[in-house]
């Protein structure tokens, strides 16, 4: 057996094993995998020591994500009932309309981490040591939120005590913000603040629902999209004027700092360790296989925090949206009969990214966001297409703008156009027809429906020719 | 002009796609200029007086806009409010406001300041005096910021006056016993401003009781009247109502509020007055339009 299959099989059995140990449904998982493995073995589809390996990995990966838990709950120290504590806030505040929401965490002689919702104001920031008085109450639903504190009083006791790196990171993505803010109009700036650093604290509830609606709202979630124009230009940068190597050092330096500054989402975590993980093997000189670049990176992920897998909708999302494009834009694009030209603004390749990304992760968006639009489709493939031009105006704004404020005032109109454009797109196909997100919430529908996609991948896979 | 330009791009780009760079980088360069020609004469030359009542929720915020286009925000609304309404009835470039007003420091009327304060630059900041805000922590960040940003902060009250142009704003109270009232309310700003366009009066969250008081010392006639603390049935009575005699009257408040805003009683007395009833709630952000002696309302914007 090749390295690759060896690295699939023991990949998949771990992930599973964490997925099913996290819902609770190892048991029965284990079971079923027994079951059909042993039935694809005797078909001789699947060689015995890979049936053998792959149960192991299952049971080390569920045995992982046992040991994990226990292993930090048995490190905690909460603070009894309504006993007062200190804290440092370790994210940035998310808001909605009426309250403000981060995690912080616990000062000594306390250890652990709790999520905080207070009112809006006064706005708390990353790196703030608080002293808090209320009670922290034990939630069950999500297992990375386990602790929870209910509009406490709060005293701010001093400001910049977290992660010095991080800190100045954020600064420097809050004057970028800033940029955006005093150089455009408040929809537009909340969108490119979105689109290029994935600050969605501004945004409009009306604004927020529109995209929703028109299915866009991943625009504003960061992406490998972003990440892969950022390495693009990197590498244009360092590329011209340093030798290979040091170039790949740099580029991973800004892509981690990226990260670091726009908070570390599941998304872009994905995205980078991908890019990374491309990087270098170019760098090693080894064939580069995605699929199992995709399976590693999952793993790498799921070993940092294996409760993403079930818990964390993003990492879901993000992958899920992936596998799609890996799997299903070549039989999309059979199925459409759309050819191998990209199309005016590349709305052939668009559209049928867009298909099998959307395709994959529907019932997921359905059933978490409540709505998946069909319209979503004819939106995407507007918009997509002008988006390169977007980050580039977007960077280039905040830099010129944080440079000369003369400059960014050139570009402002520039980028005013394209946004306004990217927003009527939204607003207007925010009016069409959703797929009500109760469709989905039956799991044999669901099961249908995955079933459907398998066949319509296997069905105009590659070297198939469609009738 | 916006989709001239945007196809303007497109092209360039499709231009820089095979060798033409030279044309391309001269399309954008001539689509800049006509751009910033278009921002130059697209500002407007009018000499009309405008007020926005901004849709901010449950608070108070209202755009003046004067005939030679000072602009002027009475109050801010509640946190993270304002800037959006307000982004849309400025100019899109547009990034100065002459005169900030705090009627009184409440939450409702204060709030949004913080977040304005990064987006927009203003001239001057003026309020009626009162430090004992209902939120402590709001009120010392907006002084230190308003510090920081070196704006002067001004203490005002009745029998105060500002001069714009041929225009001028009055305000007429609290004076001092009123300034000095247990209940914050009391000592809200009030201010009447006439434009050679229109008169209007805004009454902050005053009551009856301040409300009977004024009517004892002055006659004031507006044809713009926003309702005295977003409807509440102990505002806006009926010798209040006859005294101010408004053609328009606007409600500020919040969509299904708790507090029952605006309430029944206050709407009935306005009916019966015969003035027109306008809502942030219900309409969205209301513009007032007023070009020589016409009165023009917009609504949902």
């Amino acid at each position: 057996m090749a390295p690759a299959h060896v690295v699939l099989w023991i990949a998949s059995g771990i992930l599973f094993g964490i997925f099913s140990a996290s819902i609770g449904a190892h048991g029965i998982a284990f079971v079923a995998l027994a079951v059909s493995l042993c039935i694809a073995g005797a078909a001789k589809k699947a060689p015995r020591v890979a049936v053998i390996m792959c149960l192991i990995s299952f049971a080390c990966g569920t045995f992982y994500y046992f040991l994990f838990i226990r292993a930090s709950a048995a490190r905690e120290v909460i603070p009894a009932r309504a006993e007062p504590f200190e804290a440092i806030v370790i994210s940035e505040p998310r808001f909605t309309e009426r309250s403000q929401r981060f995690t912080v965490r616990l000062a000594s002689p306390f250890y652990g981490t709790a999520t905080v919702v207070t009112r809006i104001s006064p706005e708390f920031a990353y790196g703030d040591l608080l002293h808090i008085t209320g009670e922290v109450a034990r939630t069950e639903e999500d297992p990375r939120e386990r602790y929870t504190v209910l509009f406490p009083s709060i005293e701010l006791v001093a400001q910049d005590k977290g992660n010095v790196l991080r800190t100045t990171l954020l600064r420097f993505k809050s004057r970028a913000l800033h940029e955006f803010t005093h150089l455009l109009p408040h929809d537009e700036a909340s969108l490119m603040s979105g689109i290029t650093l994935g600050a969605r604290g501004d945004f409009d509830a009306e604004l927020k629902t529109q995209m929703s609606r028109s299915g866009t709202t991943h625009l504003v979630a960061l992406s490998g999209y972003n990440i892969s124009i950022l390495a693009l230009v990197a590498f244009g940068i360092f590329g011209a004027f340093l030798k290979r190597r040091t170039a790949f050092i740099c580029v991973t330096i800004i892509i981690t700092g990226f990260v670091l500054m726009v908070g570390g989402e599941a998304s872009v975590v994905r995205a980078a360790l991908m890019g990374f993980l491309v990087l270098f093997a170019r760098e090693a000189g080894r064939l580069y296989d995605v699929r199992n670049a995709i399976l590693l990176t999952a793993l790498m992920m799921a070993f940092i925090d294996p409760r993403i897998l079930a818990y964390d909708v993003g990492f879901q999302l993000s992958f899920g949206s992936f596998l799609g494009i890996l799997f299903l834009e070549t039989p999309m694009r059979r199925m459409l009969c759309l050819g191998d030209t990209p199309g005016i603004l590349g709305w052939r390749e668009n559209l049928a990214t867009t298909l099998a990304a959307q395709s994959a992760v529907m019932p997921l968006l359905a059933f978490t966001f409540g709505t998946a639009s069909i319209a979503s489709f004819i939106a995407n493939i507007l918009i997509l297409g002008i988006m390169p031009l977007v980050m580039t105006v977007g960077f280039f704004l905040a830099a010129l703008g944080m440079l000369w404020s003369a400059a960014g005032f050139l570009i402002a109109p520039l980028a005013g156009i394209l946004l306004k454009y990217i927003l009527g797109v939204i607003a207007l196909f925010s009016l069409f027809y959703t797929l009500p997100g109760t469709f989905f919430s039956h799991t044999a529908l669901i099961l249908c429906y995955y079933a459907g996609l398998v066949f319509l991948g296997y069905y105009f896979r590659d070297g198939k020719e469609r009738q | 002009m916006r989709v001239l330009y945007f196809w303007g791009i497109i092209f360039a780009m499709e231009k820089k796609g095979s060798k033409h760079i030279g044309t391309a980088i001269l399309a954008v360069l001539v689509l800049l200029d006509l751009t910033l020609w278009y921002a130059i004469f697209s500002g407007r030359t009018d000499h009309a007086t405008r007020i926005h009542f901004l849709d901010v929720g449950q608070g108070d915020s209202a755009l003046f806009t004067f005939p030679n286009r000072v602009q002027m925000l009475i109050d801010a609304g509640p946190p993270r409010s304002a800037s959006r309404p307000l982004s849309r009835a400025m100019r899109r470039e547009d990034r100065y406001i002459d005169l900030a007003i705090l009627t009184h420091p409440e939450l409702d009327h204060m709030g949004g300041y913080a977040e304005l304060l990064e987006r927009y630059e203003f001239g001057a900041f003026l309020w009626n005096g009162r430090t004992d805000a209902n939120a402590k922590e709001e009120w010392r960040e907006l002084t230190d910021a308003l510090r920081a940003r070196s704006i002067p902060m001004i203490a005002i009250g009745a029998g105060d006056r500002i001069l714009i142009a041929s225009s001028t704003a009055h305000f007429i109270s609290p004076d001092r016993t009123w300034a000095q009232s247990g209940a914050p309310n009391d000592a809200g700003l009030v201010m009447h401003i006439g434009t050679p366009n229109l008169r209007a009066l805004f009454t902050a969250d005053i009551d009856s009781k301040v409300e009977a008081d004024l009517v004892k010392k002055e006659m004031f006639g507006a044809e713009v009247l926003k309702i005295a603390h977003h409807g509440s049935k102990y505002s806006s009575s009926e010798t209040f109502l006859r005294a101010v005699a408004p053609h328009v009257a606007v409600v500020s408040a919040g969509k299904g509020n708790r507090y029952g805003h605006p309430t029944q009683d206050v709407l009935a007395r306005i009916a019966h007055m015969g003035a027109e009833i306008f809502r942030t709630d219900q309409n969205g952000t209301v513009e007032i339009v007023g070009e020589g002696t016409t009165l023009k309302i917009f609504v949902g914007k």
